[in-house]
């Protein structure tokens, strides 16, 4: 009679080899399924950079026209939550996907003149600015299009996120110099009433 | 059924507390292979959620949290799951050995100290939430304390005969 410690070993390889077969099936078949080319160009007001998510191309931030650019900085950027210019400075969302789809933010600051890019915050999203011009992002917090609660993978991945195991935070950064004026804990950062608590107020309003 | 050292090639405590560990190990990547199929599942908690929950909640809490932090940084869900089962496959490999050799006795007190420290660190609060619900929590919890006593167990019949 076989041994059954061989048996599990042996289910865990058979696993191993059909988990892995599966996997890479599955991609090739999203791949393959998955044909349109992307390429699209965002300008960013008042200024010659443009933001470009493309299949053809690195996506990132550029310079120039639709037509004639170079890339200044690679990633995938979001342009359509918050994206802020401040001087030499500009502030974005950088978007992570994982390989099935889970999605998290990170707050980057491009500085235009140096052309470097700088990780100010993990797992938030800047959200606009307030009434009196601070930045105003969000931290501890998925994109609501993950559905976390429900999402065993966003646990996971806030298994070892500290800022997500403090509960969300609301941020108020200055704009010349990226730095914290003022902090707020609030869980329901993300939801519809975000705007008319924080983006409508000024900084000194929100304090009181 | 009787637990201790058999030298007839049937289970022992030990080989029981090796293949908790292996089998929940498996756990996630047969998540995964069902989520490939159907990405909508993502989205919704399901009884195939716990199949996930259980399974991270039942390897060591090193383990898990070293996964997570793997996970964070790639992105890559084929990638952890795949070291997970890789490192449940190898782990079941090596403790066969050693628990079948001269050397059983101290690898089996090496993995009652494991299991051990793995369930102090369990009770202490060290900031990480309880990710996955208490319910998976607390059965992980209870298969490693009865991993714990299946290896005391043989520890003692060890040392009677």
């Amino acid at each position: 009679m076989r041994s059954p410690k061989l048996s599990v070993n042996t289910f865990l390889l058979i696993l191993l080899i059909f988990g892995g077969f599966t996997f890479f099936i599955t991609v090739l078949i999203v791949r393959m399924a998955d044909r349109t080319p992307v390429n699209s160009f965002h300008p960013i007001e008042g200024t010659d950079y443009a933001i470009r998510y493309s299949s053809l191309e690195p996506s990132g931030l550029y310079q120039g026209s639709e037509n004639v650019n170079s890339l200044v900085v690679e990633g995938s950027f979001g342009f359509d939550w918050g994206a802020a210019l401040e001087g030499e400075r500009l502030y974005l969302n950088e978007y992570g996907t994982s390989n099935m789809g889970v999605m998290h933010s990170d707050l980057v600051c491009v500085n235009l003149a140096t052309k470097q890019k700088e990780t100010l915050f993990t797992d938030a999203i800047l959200r606009g600015k307030c009434a009196s011009g601070e930045l105003v992002c969000v931290r501890g917090v998925f994109l609501p299009a993950n559905k976390p609660e429900s999402n065993v993978l966003c646990a996971f991945y806030a298994l070892t996120a500290p800022a997500m195991n403090d509960g969300a935070e609301v941020l108020f950064l200055d704009p010349a110099t990226g730095e914290i004026v003022y902090r707020v804990k609030d869980d329901g950062a993300m939801t519809d009433a975000f705007e008319a608590r924080y983006l409508r107020r000024t900084l000194e309003e929100v304090r009181q | 059924m009787k637990f201790g050292i058999d030298n007839r090639g049937k289970l022992t405590g030990a080989d029981l507390a090796v293949r908790i560990v292996q089998i929940a190990s498996a756990l996630p990547m047969l998540y995964l292979v069902i989520l490939s199929g159907m990405l909508s599942l993502l989205t919704r908690e399901t009884p195939i959620t716990y199949l996930f929950s259980l399974g991270v909640c039942a390897v060591p809490r090193a383990v898990a949290l070293g996964l997570s932090a793997l996970y964070r940084h790639t992105g890559g869900e084929v990638l952890f799951s795949m070291l997970l089962v890789a490192a449940a496959l190898a782990y079941g490999v090596v403790m066969n050995r050693l628990l079948h050799s001269e050397r059983g006795r101290v690898a089996r007190i090496v993995l009652a100290v494991l299991i051990a420290l793995d369930l102090i660190v369990r009770l202490i609060p060290l900031g990480f939430p309880q990710a996955f619900g208490l319910p998976c929590e607390i059965i992980a919890f209870a298969l490693r304390a009865v991993s714990l006593v299946l290896v005391l167990l043989d520890l003692r019949a060890d040392q009677k005969a």
